[in-house]
């Protein structure tokens, strides 16, 4: 079975954060807990800006399933990678080693939680909700080579313009389009 | 203690997998076709073993409603378990897609702040103090207070206020038909959102509310003329970019590098309150290098007809409006206009025209020839390259687009002209009528079918009164031109959306009852007398079928709505039947859909199946250039302009809070403008204070402002700053950016009493001139960092 990932289409995206709503609303995460997040990418002289939505990128090598002390996070033959809640300690190794802030620390619960790519949608055949939701249809969901046949892989051009971290420390299964 | 709070933990833990093991049942459901709703149950269809309820029959209901207010009118899909709400989503078979907001109903609908009984004020006005009472009371106060109003200053001192919120086909349309039958009342004259634009629409196009969005594909270049439809046309924004896809030019002009001007291929700022002089500027250069639609000019528009030497039409017969002239080139004789095969002149400069007649068109060449690519340049700070090139690429990209969707740009001081003058552009090119061009306006499916009223309106034989909506605050605290004794207030929050906020405050701690119907705490409910709870979507069933989407929408009940919080619908009845005209709006809420579908060929039924657009896709207003006027052109000479004392062509009058109005002595005091803009997270100011759109947008106002005018009043980026002026103070954080034009501050619209205040708090209330619209984006003010 193949990897699943993400596309995000920055060149589309408005900022509406429609996303990250549906994110919420589907799994119901507490206050201050969203585990699909737009950040502003907001650059003058020449004016940008820019919104990349992003939330889990079920890497291939997880440095939170690395860094976990209790083995919380195991990652599927799919390639989702996910956390035995019920497990996590709040120690937030996760939230350090995490290149992306994917896990999210909640103080009120002292527990740490990421995005589980909508798991028990995909195992009834149906597509994350955050994907479903978008009005521009700009975030896609598949089997990661597909994606990346169709919509190219310039992770490093994305990674200099954004400032993003380097994709060789856990391997994402994203395929970022830049804004022209 | 520690074990305590261990098990809480646990319980909290185990209460939220049992809530998501049954959201994500209920998002299946989502994946499959919903049509219609009714208590099915379904058999959970979760696989996860880990899931708590894995083996437990979840059942829930479907129901279907739209996001009603100024917005898109999206369809909306709830699902209910157990009586409750636990899930909205944008329903699968709409044209296209709701956003976060109409998922955020959600929080609405089970928010802990409703109002859930009605309250009376026991405090101060404004101090949010209130008990509870009930119905049966707060309806004897109603009644009691309108009878006094009556009684002590006529009908006249009754004031109605509705406008875009929780509206429906049925609330707003009962309302103003009620106080007709109770004698009359006094009215917020235009509006304000667009009365400029109908200002214009209405004489030279016939027709208002009609919108493009069918054809925005088709275009091969679209203006986004002070307008942001990444935020205000959200659902559509995925037509724009299919647009550039197929090598369309989007184009921006704002004073705020807006969401959209970030997707654009080119952002134009400009000074706010220019944008007429900008569009003339552009008119002259399509006139001088002859980029003009001649053959469209002359067959489907005014601007041959015939202008005497004192400025008025002239007419074949003095008895009948639509008897204009024009001047035969076969012939060489004046005829009447729509004459069979004639050749109309279209300007003296091309034949000899009897009497010293000159065309409209003339007349619009020659107030365009003052805006000379120089002259442009300076009143809008637009440079002059960019004029050149802008009003060359619009006129020869055809078909091009102007979003104009009841733009910023009109809710200036001479709006209507801003109007007229994109208009103008798409006329005088022959960019209408055809896919991928015309002006885009909000438009509806009440403009293919007409949806009757629930209740038929009476006679109104008393004196009432027309209150400039901009001037609301100030007309009632100076009880001009009436003295208001009773003030009801619903589907709108004029604390938020009414220019100059502390008038509206005084206004409405002057009167004596104010009635506010709602559904939240509002900015606007805190200073009522009364507070009525109102239910909110998917709490009532109603009827959509509006000016906003194409679509004819049953809004279902969902749920039970909390405490005794009812329809607006419901407590007009109510009143009504207090005043003896009870029977007309005393009948199930079914016959009244009905009653408004009457003779639209859509039935109930269908809705109860879902959405219903009576009209063909693709629309496109004016089609084939066939307007909607009385002789079927467009007219471009508004004699109803010359008779308020205007131009009756399309002219630039500088605004009296402008930069560029260096005579204005206010300058000295406020040499800053302000514009206001719409964010994502709400509209106008529902939705604002619902917290997931808090958290994933922001929770506090923010000005954006240039850093060169920070940096002169020692202003850093996330300082806590006061916009201000004569009329008050708008206190927010400062976004110190690039992305607003230099001497402007961007303001944002919506912000409650709750959050901070209104950013209306320095905003115009001048009424718009021709229109009787605002002038909110044409405001001067300062800026200072707190404390």
């Amino acid at each position: 079975m193949g990897q699943y990932g993400f596309v995000i289409n920055i060149n589309d995206c408005y900022g509406c954060k429609t996303c990250s709503v549906a994110c919420k609303s589907e799994n119901l995460t507490a206050k201050g807990i969203t585990w699909r997040k737009v950040r502003e990418f907001r650059v003058e002289n020449p004016n940008r800006m820019d919104f990349i939505s992003m939330s889990c990128n079920h890497c291939d090598d997880p440095q939170c399933m690395k860094v976990c002390p209790v083995s919380a996070y195991t990652k599927r033959d799919d390639g989702i990678v996910l956390q035995d809640h019920e497990k996590c300690l709040g120690c937030r190794s996760c939230v350090m080693a995490c290149p992306y802030s994917a896990p999210q620390y909640d103080p009120v619960e002292q527990k740490v939680s990421k995005c589980d790519m909508c798991v028990e949608r995909i195992d009834q055949g149906l597509i994350p909700r955050c994907v479903e939701s978008c009005p521009a249809q700009i975030i896609k969901f598949g089997e990661i080579n597909e994606l990346r046949a169709e919509y190219g892989n310039d992770i490093e051009v994305v990674e200099s313009m954004y400032n993003m971290p380097s994709h060789k420390i856990s391997q994402p299964n994203v395929v970022i389009i830049a804004a022209n | 203690m520690k074990e305590e709070m261990r098990k809480s933990q646990a319980e909290l833990l185990n209460k939220k997998i049992k809530r998501r093991s049954f959201l994500k049942a209920a998002g299946t459901i989502g994946g499959a076709a919903i049509v219609g709703s009714g208590g099915i149950a379904i058999k959970d269809a979760i696989k996860s073993p880990s899931e708590v309820l894995a083996s437990e029959p979840v059942k829930y209901e479907v129901f279907r409603s739209t996001c009603s207010m100024e917005c898109l009118h999206c369809n909306l899909t709830a699902f209910v378990k157990d009586g409750k709400i636990v899930k909205v989503e944008a329903s699968k078979d709409f044209n296209v897609t709701g956003c976060l907001r109409g998922m955020s109903r959600t929080q609405w609908v089970n928010n802990e702040s409703r109002i859930k009984m009605p309250m009376l004020r026991t405090g101060k006005k404004g101090s949010g103090e209130f008990k509870e009472i009930s119905w049966n009371e707060a309806l004897d106060l109603i009644e009691e207070n309108i009878r006094k109003t009556i009684k002590e200053i006529g009908n006249k001192g009754i004031l109605l206020e509705s406008a875009s919120g929780n509206m429906d086909s049925i609330a707003n349309s009962m309302a103003g038909a009620l106080f007709t039958h109770l004698g009359g009342a006094t009215r917020p004259a235009g509006s304000l959102c667009c009365s400029a634009v109908t200002a214009a629409m209405n004489p030279i196009v016939g027709f208002r509310y009609v919108d493009t969005r069918d054809t925005i594909r088709d275009s091969q270049y679209i203006i986004c003329w002070g307008n942001n439809p990444a935020v205000t046309m959200q659902a559509y924004f995925k037509e724009y970019e299919e647009a550039m896809k197929n090598g369309a030019r989007l184009i921006v002009i704002d004073p705020r590098f807006s969401e959209t001007a970030a997707r654009a291929d080119e952002w134009i700022p400009i000074m706010p309150g220019t944008d007429t002089a900008l569009a003339l500027g552009m008119l002259n250069i399509i006139i001088n290098e002859d980029l003009i639609d001649r053959s469209f000019l002359m067959n489907h528009t005014g601007a041959v007809y015939l202008v005497d030497q004192n400025g008025k039409l002239v007419r074949e017969n003095q008895e009948d409006p639509d008897s204009y002239v024009v001047y035969d080139m076969k012939q060489k004789m004046l005829v009447r206009h729509n004459k069979k095969n004639i050749a109309p002149a279209l300007s003296v400069d091309e034949v000899s025209i009897p009497n010293g007649y000159r065309t409209v068109y003339d007349l619009i060449k020659e107030e365009a020839k003052e805006w000379t690519v120089e002259a442009t340049a300076k009143e809008t700070d637009v440079p002059k390259e960019t004029i050149l090139r802008l009003a060359r690429e619009y006129a020869k990209n055809k078909p091009s687009m102007i979003i104009q969707n009841m733009s910023g740009a009109q809710r200036t001081e001479f709006g209507t002209y801003v109007s007229a003058s994109q208009f103008y552009l798409a006329i005088l090119t022959g960019n209408i009528g055809k896919p991928g061009a015309g002006v885009c306006d909000a438009g509806g499916v009440t403009q293919f079918v007409n949806i009757n009223p629930p209740v038929p309106s009476a006679e109104v034989t008393e004196e009432v009164a027309n209150i400039p909506v901009a001037k609301l605050g100030e007309s009632i605290v100076n009880g001009d031109p009436t003295e208001i004794g009773f003030w009801y207030i619903m589907t709108t929050s004029p604390m938020t959306q009414v220019p100059n906020t502390n008038m509206v405050r005084k206004a409405l701690e002057k009167v004596p009852f104010v009635v506010v119907a709602d559904s939240l705490m509002t900015s606007t409910a805190l200073y009522a007398d009364l507070i009525l709870p109102v239910t909110t979507v998917f709490e009532y069933t109603s009827l959509m079928a509006g000016t906003r989407s194409h679509y004819i929408q049953l809004k279902e009940k969902a749920v039970e709505p909390p405490g005794e919080a009812k329809p607006d619908y419901w407590i007009l009845t109510e009143i009504a039947k207090r005043f003896g005209v009870g029977e007309l709006f005393d009948k199930p809420i079914e016959e009244h859909i009905k009653a408004c579908l009457e003779g639209t060929g859509v039935t109930l039924e269908q809705l109860k199946q879902g959405p219903v657009k009576p009209v063909s896709t693709p629309y496109v207003p004016f089609k084939d250039g066939q307007f909607k006027t009385s002789t079927g052109k467009a007219h471009l000479f508004v004699e109803d302009w010359a008779d308020m004392d205007h131009s009756p062509i399309v002219k630039y009058y500088c605004s009296k809070e402008s930069i560029k109005n260096k005579s204005n002595k206010l300058l000295e005091k406020y040499p800053i403008m302000a514009i206001q803009y719409k964010m994502p997270r709400s509209i106008h100011s529902s939705f604002s204070t619902l917290e997931w759109l808090n958290e994933v947008h922001q929770s506090e106002p923010e000005v954006l402002i240039h850093p060169k005018d920070a940096q002169k009043r020692n202003i850093n980026d996330g300082d806590k700053v006061v916009v201000f002026n004569d009329r008050g103070e708008h206190h927010a954080k400062a976004i110190v950016t690039t992305h607003i034009k230099e001497h402007i501050i961007g303001l944002q619209n919506g912000w409650w009493e709750q959050q901070g205040g209104s950013s209306s708090y320095v905003t115009n209330d001048t009424v718009e001139a021709l229109g009787t619209g605002t002038s909110i984006n044409n405001t001067l003010v300062d800026v200072r960092k707190e404390g």
